[in-house]
């Protein structure tokens, strides 16, 4: 649905060039959830706002539904972002209009006749319950109805691709969730791809199915969530992670302690606890659980488990390397 | 004190005469004001860097005619106008006359504030416009005029307070209006009864107008 090819996107200010965007290539298939997230100043907006060429790039392709956006005239290209939809982080309404008058300008804009316009909106305000606030102003709305309405008249022209840069960042815990429960719902109902970045591994987890971690413009990890979560593979990556998966044991148990303390990590649906009290008991090592923690990724599990091993030098290092082998990986936090 | 009326009643006619005339001079200027006015403004904005017909030639040639008009105080553009306005009308005495220069002074001056009042519109408002693909046409009447349309009203309450002032220096000339008659009765006839009546009805004219406008601008404000 989205091709990226080589793209660059530099900036020239005060005589010095920014590579904010550095030769990224990217696939993003039909239907998918795509998230992009990564620290401020990564780049994320900027290859985001490529996508539909509100940033022009200065080098590389932008292919969305099979079409190169950066060859087009200035009448196509308007007429390809009629079916590129965008939300965005302050929602930007037009806030001398109303709810109703917000959705129809996109109608407008892409010279929808007069008399179908609206019914079209109700429809529209209808799929995310708003249909009761249409004579609403902007002003008079909370975040998330704010946001809601610039999801309706993102919508509004049936785009094949939605874009969303840091659609749920102003928004408090509970109504991004519900934001994001309407995302999820618009792209299972309409089979909307959807693009998303943010800075919040949380949001990813609750709905993305791809992930692509950015750092200076780049693209350092790319997958599907669950594997990114339970495999990451660059340290940038694991640092978001950690914010969702974060725990933290009292510095006076790792100090206490007289034993071994190791995570034990678990993955899918596999037996893991009953292969820990094996080891465990093969090796004639004590096992004693400190902390625990299991996050579903698209209804899969992944966890683990903090435990002190009591025993004998060797066969505690014997144990380490059965656990190690037998589940999903043994990581080793005091010797 | 009957003294006092009887002056009154003999200058009345004058007066009504002046006051309308007066009302006549700023509003066909203001109309005039608003009807070229308003695209100075919004072609000064939209072709400014970063907006949708950024043209640096244009906006400069416009940008610098707009300031040379507002740059020459009223009096003088008044009297250098004088053969513009004979070419255009065979006449330079009286109000109509007077709605040349006031016009020309009040066009770009207008047109400055529209401009200022379109760069507080919300960038992020513009654009998602432009990524929901609407024409440039569409962005300037459903977003732009919508969107400024307080600020735009603030603006012509200062021009139209502005071309009221204007007007009674337009007066000095032989253009009519309020002015005149504070010229012709207080200045050169050491009248102050007509002079300061006249300077009350500025002050209650002006008044009227910042209300008006204030009132206006915030109704329409639906931020
Ligand atoms: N219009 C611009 N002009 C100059 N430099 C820019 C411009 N936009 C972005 N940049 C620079 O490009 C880099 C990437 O910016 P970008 O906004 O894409 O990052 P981001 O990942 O979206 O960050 P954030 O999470 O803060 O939104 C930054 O160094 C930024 O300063
Ligand atoms: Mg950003």
């Amino acid at each position: 649905m989205i091709e990226l090819i080589g793209l660059t996107k530099q900036y020239r200010s005060r005589g010095k060039m920014i590579t904010a965007v550095d030769e990224v290539n990217l696939h993003i298939a039909k239907g998918d959830i795509y998230g992009i997230v990564g620290y401020s100043g990564a780049g994320k907006s900027s290859l985001l706002r490529c996508m539909n060429l509100l940033e022009k790039p200065t080098r590389g392709e932008v292919v969305v539904n099979g079409v190169e956006l950066t060859k087009l005239s200035k009448e196509e290209l308007r007429l390809s972002r009629q079916k590129i939809g965008m939300i965005f982080q302050h929602f930007n309404l037009i806030t001398s209009k109303t709810v109703a008058e917000n959705v129809a300008f996109n109608l407008k804009a892409a010279g929808k006749k007069k008399e179908d316009i609206p019914g079209r909106v109700k429809e529209l305000l209808d799929l995310v319950g708003l249909l009761d606030k249409a004579d609403y102003y902007p002003a008079q709305l909370s975040g998330g109805q704010k946001q809601r309405v610039g999801i309706a008249r993102a919508i509004a022209n049936d785009p094949h691709v939605l874009l969303c840069d840091e659609a749920t960042s102003a928004l408090d815990p509970k109504t991004t969730e519900s934001i994001l429960e309407l995302l999820k719902e618009i792209n299972k109902k309409l089979n909307l791809t959807i693009v998303l970045i943010t800075h919040e591994m949380e949001v990813v987890k609750e709905i993305c199915n791809r992930v692509a971690v950015m750092e200076s413009g780049r693209i350092v990890e790319e997958g599907g969530v669950y594997q990114i979560f339970s495999d990451p593979k660059e340290s940038l990556t694991r640092d978001f992670i950690d914010k969702v998966m974060q725990f933290s044991l009292p510095d006076r148990l790792m100090k206490s302690s007289s034993g071994t303390i190791v995570k034990i990590l678990f993955r899918e649906a596999k037996a893991e606890e009953a292969v820990v009290s094996d080891v465990l008991q093969s090796c004639q090592v004590k096992g004693n659980i400190l902390h625990g923690k299991i996050e579903y990724i698209q209804d899969a599990p992944l966890g683990f488990f903090v435990m002190e091993l009591t025993g004998e030098r060797e066969e505690v290092d014997k144990a380490v390397a059965l656990l190690d082998e037998k589940t999903a990986g043994v990581e080793v936090m005091k010797p | 004190m009957s003294e006092w009326l009887d002056r009154y009643q003999s200058i009345l006619p004058d007066m009504i005469k002046a006051f309308w005339e007066t009302l006549y001079m700023v509003g066909v200027s203001m109309i005039i004001a608003i009807i070229l006015g308003i695209p100075l403004g919004v072609l000064l904005f939209v072709t400014s860097k970063g907006l949708f017909w950024q043209n640096r030639w244009l906006n400069f040639i416009l940008g610098v005619i707009s300031n040379i008009i507002r740059s020459v105080p009223f009096l003088i553009l008044l009297v250098l106008l004088l053969p513009f306005t004979f070419a255009l009308l065979h006449n330079t005495i009286g109000p109509t006359s007077a709605i040349v220069p006031l016009s020309v002074a009040a066009i770009p001056f207008f047109a400055r504030l529209v401009e200022t009042s379109l760069r507080e519109v919300d960038k992020g408002v513009i654009e998602a416009a432009i990524a929901a693909g609407a024409k440039p046409w569409l962005i300037i009447r459903g977003i732009l005029l919508p969107e400024a349309k307080p600020g735009i009203i603030s603006g012509l309450t200062i021009t139209a307070i502005s071309l009221l002032s204007y007007s009674a220096m337009a007066g000095i000339v032989g253009g009519g209006g309020i002015g005149d008659l504070a010229i012709r009765f207080g200045y050169y006839r050491y009248d102050n009864q007509v002079m300061y009546t006249t300077v009350i009805i500025l002050i209650v004219l002006v008044q009227l107008i910042q209300f008006i406008g204030d009132w206006t601008s915030r109704k329409v404000n639906k931020r």
